[in-house]
């Protein structure tokens, strides 16, 4: 069984993660019992370097994260864990999905439990443009009805 | 048709950057048709005088994909410019290069939308577009673009403005066509203009916000065929007025009054929405609601008691006169004059004593409404005094008109969050239905009748839909009463009377409450450290009753005190963490932060992977993915 061994700049939530290709087609064993999910890799130490985090394994169809290196006895022991973004993106893009939040296509007036606010209201006074006068004082008399 | 003058309004507008144009308008009028908006700019005969005239920097017929496809089409062979070469290329040619060139950022190739051509290396174009068109009898697609300008790049961040923009075309079997001219003029101030020729008729439909809309405005004028012509016409794209979401580029807040927020559409949307019960155009079914709501505006219904063509004045049981402080100084000398005054009025007032004829005397902080003068007539006794006689027993203060903008632009303007409380002379401070009052327009008119003193408060909300599911509001929705006099006692029983009805109206619990929603409004997610919801936790009394004599020592004209939250957003806050989204997409089409609602129904096909890896993938997306 071979691998591709890459090195990984792009944080686990990417879907497209930004990876140099280092080593290609290296021979791999799958120590067994396997997990394909949380595969336990063993390389030749002097096929591989340390700058690598990231592995591509062909006959699983999957692409890992390298949790944690173990080396010993010329061996370098891989604890993977499969990267599901990657390794399903195609299928994963298929996906019809319901956004609860976007950073792009968003609705601002569904409320936003993330929103913080400041405990500081703003205050604002909106004056109609006219109404009764203060300067104007008029007199009104009413009397019963009068000869006229 | 003749020409018809243009009404430009004129405002700041701030772009993402910073910098400020100044922006006017050709619209002109704004029609309300079949429910829908409708904002027609004006034109005059010289522009059609001119389709003769084949300069392409003033018309745009179609342009392309590319400069190269863009001379071919525009030149004939003699290599002169000709606005008859409009058909583009057979189909599969044009659809390549058409997706080739072109990213959509709303719409789709069929149904039209909005997209950006890249000319070159700095250079952008954003185009409106309708869609396809298929001739049949020349298996023959002409696409109706319409060309908005380009853009550098460094403009095309957060920014988004035009220069050089076409305009439309003047074929008058032109239908369907779509022109969006945007463009920057000298003296940095920026034409927008959104509309479709079709037969000859200019109509613009402009791309509103329908949380903020004030569409008083525009106003337009246009042809008696036009409308006819607009109905019939079949090519707009089904969603790209009401629901173009252009926030990608302008932002949140960058076109104040002029860009479009949509509810409901987004970019790239694969569903059908012609069916869907809530969708602007959809159909709500049989059992009613949804989308078919008839928006037909309610009529202006404000009352004006003054309007009235009978009231006391008219029946003569009952005199009003409106004296100065000089002559009411002479009818007092009059009334309590002695033996002095003349032998036939001392015996009348010996005989019917004039003060009873006084049913009050009261002051206004206005003018009555009085056409002729006379004497002040007591009973059959002359005062001798001459005074206005006031003829109309109702007086209408019209207090004027109101916006009450949006600032936020977002659930933050709205209940539970902002508050708004308006305050009435004579009246005090009454709360109001921030919902209501968002994006309004809100007039306050008081009906008073002199006889009384008694004033009757309308608050008259206008108010157009803010989506299909939504009403226009024309209407009063707020009534308020007080007295709007200050009583003048003639004798001491009047006083005593006066000060308890003062009394009773200033103790009553009238009052302006600021009040927000307790801390659990909002649940889950909150910090302890930073107060999260509303502007004011506790209930506030902004005052009593303030009628009549009060009343009349304060403050004359109305207005709204609006309270609303201060946010506390860091930068880019959008690409950490989104925004709130609710909308039902492709992952295909999705880009950027997105996190999925863990309600959605997920296809289990996720290719070759295991249950427990279909979990993680939920799971993950659920969490939060860079897309």
């Amino acid at each position: 069984m071979n691998a591709k061994f890459y090195e990984n700049k792009s944080d686990s939530r990417y879907m497209n993660k930004d990876i140099s290709l280092k080593y290609d087609n290296i021979p791999i064993e799958v120590l067994t019992p396997a997990s394909v999910i949380r595969p336990i890799l063993k390389v030749s130490s002097g096929l591989i370097g340390q700058s690598v985090n990231y592995v591509y394994v062909g006959e699983l169809e999957r692409y890992y994260f390298i949790r944690n290196w173990t080396m010993e006895n010329g061996y370098v022991t891989l604890d993977c864990e499969v990267d599901v973004l990657m390794s399903f993106k195609a299928a994963i893009k298929q996906q019809n999905v319901i956004l609860s939040r976007q950073e792009k296509d968003y609705n601002l007036y569904q409320v936003d439990n993330k929103m913080k606010l400041l405990n500081a209201p703003a205050t604002r006074v909106l004056e109609f443009p006219s109404g009764f006068d203060y300067s104007t004082q008029e007199f009104v008399l009413i009397l019963t009805g009068s000869a006229s | 048709m003749a020409d018809k003058t243009n009404t430009f309004r004129e405002s700041d507008l701030t772009l993402n950057n910073g910098t400020t144009f100044h922006v006017s308008s050709i619209f002109t009028e704004w029609r309300r048709i079949g429910g829908e908006d409708w904002i027609v700019a004006s034109y005059t005969d010289n522009l059609k005088e001119k389709s003769s005239v084949v300069d392409l920097s003033m018309y745009c017929p179609i342009t392309i994909i590319d400069s190269n496809v863009l001379s071919k089409v525009f030149q004939n062979e003699n290599n002169q410019k000709d606005m008859s070469y409009y058909e583009t290329v057979e189909y599969a040619t044009f659809l390549t290069e058409f997706k080739q060139y072109c990213n959509f950022i709303w719409g789709s190739y069929e149904d039209g939308g909005v997209f950006i051509h890249k000319r070159t290396s700095t250079q952008y174009d954003m185009w409106l577009y309708n869609g396809f068109f298929k001739n049949e009898s020349t298996n023959k697609y002409f696409n109706e673009i319409g060309f908005l300008g380009s853009y550098t790049e460094n403009q095309l961040k957060g920014v988004v403005f035009f220069w050089d923009a076409w305009s439309m075309t003047q074929r008058t079997s032109w239908e369907g066509a779509l022109y969006l001219k945007m463009g920057v003029n000298t003296g940095d101030t920026i034409d927008i203009a959104l509309y479709s020729a079709s037969e000859g008729a200019w109509a613009y439909r402009w791309m509103r916000d329908y949380q903020d809309v004030n569409l008083a405005t525009w106003s337009v004028t246009c042809s008696v065929d036009w409308e006819r012509n607009l109905l019939t016409d079949a090519r707009f794209p089904k969603f790209a007025w009401k629901d173009m979401q252009i926030r990608d580029f302008f932002g949140p807040s960058n076109f104040d009054n002029y860009t479009h927020v949509s509810g409901s559409a987004y970019p790239n949307d694969e569903i059908d929405w012609e069916d869907e019960p809530y969708a602007d155009d959809g159909f709500a079914g049989d059992g009613g609601g949804g989308a078919n709501i008839d928006h037909t505006s309610d009529p202006d219904d404000t009352s004006n008691p003054e309007g009235m063509g009978v009231d006391v004045c008219s029946t003569g049981l009952v005199k009003m006169y409106n004296p100065t402080s000089a002559e009411l100084s002479s009818l007092n000398s009059f009334l309590f004059s002695g033996l002095s005054d003349s032998i036939a009025n001392t015996l009348k007032k010996l005989t019917s004593e004039p003060m009873n004829y006084i049913i009050s005397l009261a002051m206004y902080h206005f003018s009555p409404i009085s056409s002729t003068s006379g004497n002040i007539m007591f009973g059959g006794i002359d005062s001798g005094v001459t005074a206005n006689i006031i003829n109309k027993q109702y007086k209408t203060i019209n207090c004027g008109t109101v916006h009450v903008p949006t600032q936020l632009k977002s659930f933050l303007d709205y209940g539970g969050y902002s508050v708004i409380n308006l305050f009435l002379p004579y009246v005090g401070f009454v709360p109001l239905d921030i919902n209501e009052c968002m994006g309004s327009n809100i007039k306050v008119v008081y009906g008073v009748d002199l006889l009384s003193g008694a004033c009757n408060v309308e608050v008259h909300i206008t108010r157009n839909a803010r989506s299909s599911q939504d009403d226009n509001i024309q209407r009063i929705l707020y009534t308020f009463s007080g007295n709007c006099s200050l009583q003048v006692p003639m004798s001491s029983l009047d006083q005593r009377g006066l000060v308890q009805s003062i009394i009773n109206v200033s103790g009553s619990a009238i009052g302006g409450l600021a009040s927000g929603n307790p801390a659990g409004a909002i649940a889950g997610g909150l910090s302890s450290a930073v107060q999260e919801i509303t502007t004011e936790k506790q209930t506030v009394h902004r005052g009593s009753g303030i009628s009549s004599n009060i009343g009349f020592m304060g403050k004359q004209k109305p207005y709204l005190v609006l309270g609303r939250p201060l946010t506390s957003v860091p930068v880019n806050f959008g690409a950490f963490e989104g925004w709130t989204s609710n909308k039902r997409m492709k992952v295909a089409n999705i880009k950027g932060y997105t996190e999925i609602d863990p309600d959605t129904i997920w296809s289990d096909n996720f290719g070759h992977a295991t249950a427990e890896e279909c979990q993680m993938i939920k799971d993950i997306m659920n969490k939060g993915v860079y897309l």
